[in-house]
């Protein structure tokens, strides 16, 4: 098995090219700020994505997602700051575009030529040589679109010019490929399919996708940043955004409490406070805050407590959030994560 | 799923270098495929030729009408009646229309915006139009019309014609399409709309020609008299050497705005 394209330029023979320094960051963006007119787009975004990651780019509509993701392909002009591709500084010139692939919003081709001739043309600026053949053959049923591979693209549905806009963008094997809400045209089967696909180029090349769909975000990224009003609200690993709002908090649900129960365990050991989240008479939920570090004291002591109290202990686990909440509260809250 | 993964094939590469011209092969190209998919040529050429036809036969026409010597159409010299074939005014008009959408039509489509994203530089993308379009459109619009031309007044006036004069009127009138090309490409860098293209076009085309009945300078220095300019040289008449200066300025002019603009433009 060879190596996977981890942000790296391969060769005619396919190897890496030997670069003078190595590459952790597959994108780099330095204050890019752009504003149309009186709007402005992006605020100050710096940002950077490491190699081989499926980076989630996530934000409200309007948010600035396209805009980014428009200044890196080249379409769009920053009005400051930089930002580079696998390390090629990104100009209108296109240079940096030798090593990305990029999906826009609503993708759209020459309705004249076919799947497979569009992922020709592709090929061709991309250097492609004579056996490119197998290579194309093999994106367009990655992408599900094999059968209609001969028909023009002006045949094709949404999903279908989707579908044939991803395999584009990994027509040149690049070290990224940034896709501007990749699903958001797609039926639940065809969502599936391109999350499952996307899924699958983790470690083969850098995936730096925008979406508004939580849900998705979740199951495929292992980073994801949030941009709001153009403004990176927060960037960072999925599980440890995830963990970081839920750190230090227990979600104890007992059976039989009074009212002095939340109380009794606000003295328990390792634990800090404890409130009434939610109560249905067989059972109450308590949202109960535990000291730095001390999730596994307070869980004993909580036990031990539901014992002596002779309470029903039905859970005692770590709270755990989806994104969605998460994402709720740092754009409706602007709520500063741990 | 039988995908190979994307860095197990080594038949795609990385090209090292392209400068202004990244992807400008590929981008001529596309372009040529598109002029003859689209059959656009061959409806350029059949109108052309028709047109060719019909002005290599207008003794024979004006004489069963009546107005032959009225109009000074009494020549049955082949020669002569094959460089009427070809009119700056006919021919500018049909470039007009054949490449007004040539950049107007990729943005309105969303295509432009994705061949940009491909490593092609805008320079490339323009470069591939004029060129591509000048190869097509001569093809289809001069050179093949003056075939027919030619063999249509081998047969009707009874010889050939001088195929030196012909060559040198047909090699010289390719500053027409030239000219009208760049300025539907300049201008569609500039103007969004098709219909704006082709309404700048035609007034840039026929402005100066209004003008240049009351003041002959204007004529003479305006690049749309170049097909003038180009049958009086072929015939060995006298010509103006403004109007080829002018040509080749206005045609600087427009192609090296058109790459500034295009270059500056956020699609």
């Amino acid at each position: 098995m060879a190596e996977p394209n981890l942000g790296r330029t391969l060769d005619v023979e396919g190897n890496p090219v030997k670069q003078e320094q190595p590459m952790t960051n597959a994108i780099s963006m330095v204050g890019l700020t752009k504003h149309y007119d009186d709007v402005q787009a992006l605020t100050d975004l710096t940002l950077d994505v490491p190699a081989g990651a499926v980076y989630g780019f996530l934000g409200p509509n309007g948010a600035g997602k396209t805009t980014a993701l428009k200044v890196l392909a080249g379409l769009a002009r920053a009005t400051a700051g930089s930002a580079s591709i696998n390390g090629v500084a990104v100009s209108a010139a296109g240079e940096h575009r030798r090593q990305l692939g990029y999906l826009a919003q609503d993708p759209r081709f020459y309705g004249w030529m076919t799947g497979r001739e569009t992922l020709r043309h592709v090929a061709r600026f991309r250097g492609a040589d004579a056996n490119r053949e197998p290579w194309i053959a093999s994106l367009l049923e990655r992408a599900g679109i094999a059968d209609a591979a001969d028909r023009r693209t002006s045949t094709y549905s949404g999903g279908m010019r989707q579908r044939l806009g991803i395999a584009q963008a990994l027509v040149g094997r690049p070290a990224v490929i940034l896709l501007d809400e990749p699903v958001s045209a797609l039926d639940p089967l065809g969502r599936k399919d391109v999350l499952d696909l996307m899924r699958d180029l983790r470690g083969e090349t850098t995936v730096f996708y925008s979406t508004h769909i939580l849900d998705d975000v979740q199951r495929v990224s292992d980073h994801v940043a949030i941009l709001d009003h153009g403004r990176l609200v927060k960037a960072a690993p999925t599980q440890a955004l995830l963990g970081s709002f839920t750190q230090n908090t227990l979600r104890v649900v007992l059976g039989g409490a009074t009212d002095g129960t939340a109380s009794a365990m606000a003295g328990l050991a390792g634990v800090t406070s404890a409130v009434i989240a939610s109560s249905d008479g067989a059972s109450t939920t308590f949202d109960v805050a535990t000291e730095a570090g001390g999730s596994a004291t307070a869980q004993r002591s909580i036990t031990r407590f539901a014992v002596d109290a002779g309470l029903t202990l039905i859970s005692n686990s770590e709270e755990t959030l989806d994104l969605e909440t998460v994402f709720l509260r740092l754009i409706d809250n602007k709520e500063v994560a741990a | 799923m039988t995908a190979q993964s994307l860095a197990t094939d080594p038949t795609i590469s990385h090209a090292s270098s392209g400068g202004m011209f990244l992807g400008f092969g590929n981008s001529f190209r596309k372009e040529v495929t598109e002029w003859l998919r689209s059959r656009k040529a061959l409806i350029v050429a059949g109108v052309s030729v028709l047109g060719a036809v019909f002005m290599t036969l207008i003794p024979f026409i004006a004489k069963a009408s009546g107005e032959a010597e009225e109009a000074g159409l009494t020549s049955m010299d082949p020669t002569a009646n094959v460089l009427l074939a070809l009119a700056g005014q006919t021919v500018g008009l049909i470039a007009i229309v054949a490449t007004m959408a040539l950049l107007s039509g990729e943005r309105d489509r969303g295509t432009l915006g994705w061949s940009l994203t491909n490593p092609v530089s805008p320079t490339a993308i323009i470069a591939a139009k004029f060129v591509a379009g000048m190869v097509v459109f001569s093809i289809a619009a001069i050179v093949i019309p003056l075939i027919a031309s030619v063999a249509l007044a081998t047969v009707v006036y009874g010889g050939p014609p001088d195929l030196m004069v012909v060559g040198t009127f047909g090699l010289l009138f390719l500053t027409v399409p030239a000219f009208y090309i760049a300025l539907t490409i300049g201008l569609g860098t500039a103007i969004k709309a098709t219909a704006g293209v082709a309404g700048a076009a035609l007034a840039l085309m026929f402005v100066p020609q209004i003008l240049g009945g009351f003041i002959p300078l204007v004529a003479e220095i305006s690049p749309t008299s170049i097909g003038l300019w180009a049958t009086a040289v072929a015939k060995g008449e006298p010509a103006s050497a403004l109007t080829p200066v002018s040509w080749l300025v206005c045609m600087i002019a427009i192609l090296v705005a058109a790459k500034v603009v295009f270059e500056r433009q956020e699609v």
